[in-house]
C-alpha cells in the first residue's frame, strides 16, 4: 500500500467513529471528505480569505511528503485537540476550538482546524473574531523555518527580508535549489499574482506561495546584481502555489519585467525532505 | 507558435543560458567575500567579544551580526538578539534596526510588532534609512503603530531623500490610496524632516 493509501485507511476509521470531537462546531463527515481531496491532491489545501498562507503552504508539503502524518495530525487535532508532526507542538487554544467559522471566511473545514491550530500554537496573535484578511497576521519567515525544521526538514535555508525586497539573483538561487530537489518558498507581495496590481511596488511582503516550477529569467540585470535599474525587454516566468491551485505569474499571458518582479519579492525558504 | 515567439522564445533560453550561472558564481563569490577567514580567525572574534563585553556599542553590534548570521560562530539568534539590545540600548542604530527585524519576526523573542516599530523608530530618527523605510511599512499596514497612510508616506519619503525609482514608485502605489490633501501634507511633512536632519531632498 502506498503512503496515500495508508492515510485514506486513517481516515475510513475515523469516519466510522463518532467520537470524540474537541471541536464543537466542526463535523467529522466534512472533515473527512476534505481530507480525502487533499491526500490526493494536496493543491487543493486552501486558506481561503484567511492570512493563513503560511501554515497553508506548510501544510501542503506535509501533506505532498507525508499524507499519513498529514491525515494523523487532522484527525488527532480533530478528536483531542492536539498532535505533533515530529517535534512540532500543535495545541490550539479553547478560545479556537470553540470559534464559529463564518461562511465568508470562505476556508474548508478541514482546513481551518489545522491551518489555524499551526497558527495559534505559535503564539501569534489571532483575531478569532475575524478570520477575514488580515495582512498584519503574515506568517514572518523565522516561524516558517521553525515550522520546518521541527517537523523534520533538513537543510532548511531561510534567505528572506521581512522589510525589504530581495534581489535576481536571490530568485535565481531559489529556482536553481528547486531544480535540485528543494522544496521552495516565496515570500512575496500578492501584487504578483493579479494582472491589474502586478505592476503595483510594494512596500511589505504579505503573501506565502510554493513554488511549482524553475524561475525562467530573460533580464540584462541578471548579470548585474544589486541594482533597481529596469530592463524594458526583461521577463520573469514562473508557476506557484496559492489559494489553492497552480498559477502562472505573471497572469494572462502578460509579461512581468524583472524590475516589478523583485519589487514585490522578499525572498525565500527552501529545505529537503 | 509563430516564428516571431519562436525566435523570442529561443533568445530567452539562451540568455537564462548565458546569464544565470554568471549570477550565481556572483552570488556565490559575495558569500565568500563575506566569511574570508582571516574575519573568522580565533584571535579576531576573541577580541570582538572582548570589545562587546567591555561596553563597546559597536562590538556589540559586530558579535551580534556574528551569532545572526552563523559566521564564524555558531549562529545563535538568542544570543544575536541580546548583543544587538546592548548595543541599541546604547544608540547604535543600526543595532536598533536590527533588533527591530528580530521582533518583527520573533527570532528567539516574543513577537512584538509595537517593539519593532519602537527601535525601528528610534534607528529611523537617527537617519537609517533601512529603518525609516521598515516604519513606512508598519504604517502602511498598522502593524506595532495605528494604520497611518500619512505617516507612512512620510517615513518612506524620509527614506530616499534622492527619490530613486523604487521609492517613487513606491510612494506612486500609496497615494493610490491617498487623498491629494494627505499626500500633500506627508510631502511637506518629509520635506521639513529632510532638510531639519540635514538631507538634501529631490
Amino acid at each position: 500500500m502506498s503512503d496515500q493509501d495508508d492515510a485514506k485507511a486513517l481516515v475510513d476509521d475515523f469516519e466510522k467513529r463518532t467520537a470524540p470531537n474537541s471541536w464543537p462546531h466542526l463535523t467529522r463527515s466534512e472533515v473527512a471528505s476534505g481530507l480525502r481531496s487533499r491526500i490526493d491532491d494536496p493543491d487543493n489545501i486552501d486558506q481561503g480569505n484567511t492570512s493563513l498562507c503560511g501554515p497553508a503552504d506548510f501544510t501542503r508539503d506535509i501533506a505532498e511528503d507525508r499524507p499519513k502524518d498529514y491525515a494523523r495530525a487532522v484527525i488527532q487535532l480533530f478528536e483531542t485537540g492536539g498532535t505533533r508532526i515530529g517535534d512540532l507542538d500543535i495545541r490550539p487554544g479553547h478560545d479556537l476550538r470553540g470559534h464559529i467559522l463564518s461562511a465568508g471566511a470562505g476556508i474548508a473545514q478541514v482546513d481551518w482546524i489545522i491551518l489555524a491550530s499551526i497558527r495559534d500554537s505559535d503564539n501569534w496573535f489571532f483575531d478569532y473574531q475575524s478570520e477575514s484578511d488580515d495582512a498584519s497576521a503574515i506568517t514572518m519567515p523565522h516561524s516558517k523555518e521553525s515550522w520546518l525544521k521541527k517537523a523534520g526538514y533538513r537543510e532548511v535555508i531561510n534567505d528572506t527580508n521581512a522589510v525589504a525586497c530581495k534581489d535576481l539573483p536571490n530568485a535565481i538561487r531559489a529556482s536553481s535549489l528547486f531544480s535540485q530537489g528543494y522544496k521552495v518558498a516565496l515570500f512575496i507581495n500578492a501584487n504578483m499574482l493579479s494582472a491589474d496590481d502586478m505592476n503595483d511596488v510594494s512596500l511589505t511582503p504579505d503573501h506565502w506561495v510554493a513554488l511549482t516550477k524553475p524561475i525562467k529569467v530573460q533580464s540584462f540585470n541578471v548579470a548585474h546584481p544589486g541594482t533597481l535599474n529596469e530592463d524594458p525587454n526583461s521577463r520573469v516566468e514562473l508557476e506557484v502555489y496559492s489559494w489553492g491551485k497552480t498559477v502562472a505569474v505573471p497572469p494572462g499571458g502578460k509579461r512581468l519585467t524583472d524590475y516589478h518582479f523583485r519589487c514585490n519579492y522578499y525572498g525565500f525558504i527552501a529545505c529537503r525532505r | 507558435m509563430n516564428r516571431t515567439h519562436r525566435t523570442e522564445l529561443l533568445s530567452f533560453i539562451i540568455l537564462a543560458i548565458v546569464t544565470v550561472p554568471a549570477a550565481l558564481a556572483s552570488c556565490l563569490q559575495s558569500q565568500s567575500q563575506e566569511q574570508t577567514p582571516d574575519s573568522c580567525a580565533p584571535a579576531h572574534v576573541k577580541q570582538i567579544e572582548q570589545d562587546a563585553a567591555s561596553g563597546s556599542a559597536s562590538a556589540q553590534r559586530e558579535l551580534a551580526d556574528l551569532y545572526a548570521q552563523g559566521r564564524c560562530v555558531a549562529q545563535d539568534y538568542a544570543k544575536a538578539a541580546s548583543w544587538y539590545r546592548r548595543s541599541a540600548e546604547q544608540g547604535d542604530p543600526e543595532a536598533q534596526f536590527q533588533l527591530g527585524e528580530f521582533f518583527l519576526e520573533g527570532k528567539d523573542v516574543p513577537q512584538d510588532p509595537a517593539q519593532a516599530a519602537e527601535w525601528f523608530r528610534r534607528a529611523a530618527e537617527q537617519k537609517h534609512h533601512g529603518a525609516q523605510y521598515a516604519l513606512g511599512g508598519l504604517y502602511s499596514q498598522g502593524r506595532g503603530v495605528p494604520k497611518d497612510l500619512v505617516k507612512s508616506y512620510e517615513w518612506v519619503r524620509i527614506s530616499s531623500p534622492k527619490l530613486d525609482r523604487h521609492t517613487r514608485d513606491v510612494l506612486a502605489t500609496l497615494a493610490k490610496k491617498m487623498t491629494p490633501a494627505q499626500v500633500d501634507d506627508a510631502e511637506k511633512q518629509a520635506e521639513t524632516w529632510i532638510v531639519a536632519h540635514g538631507e538634501t531632498a529631490q
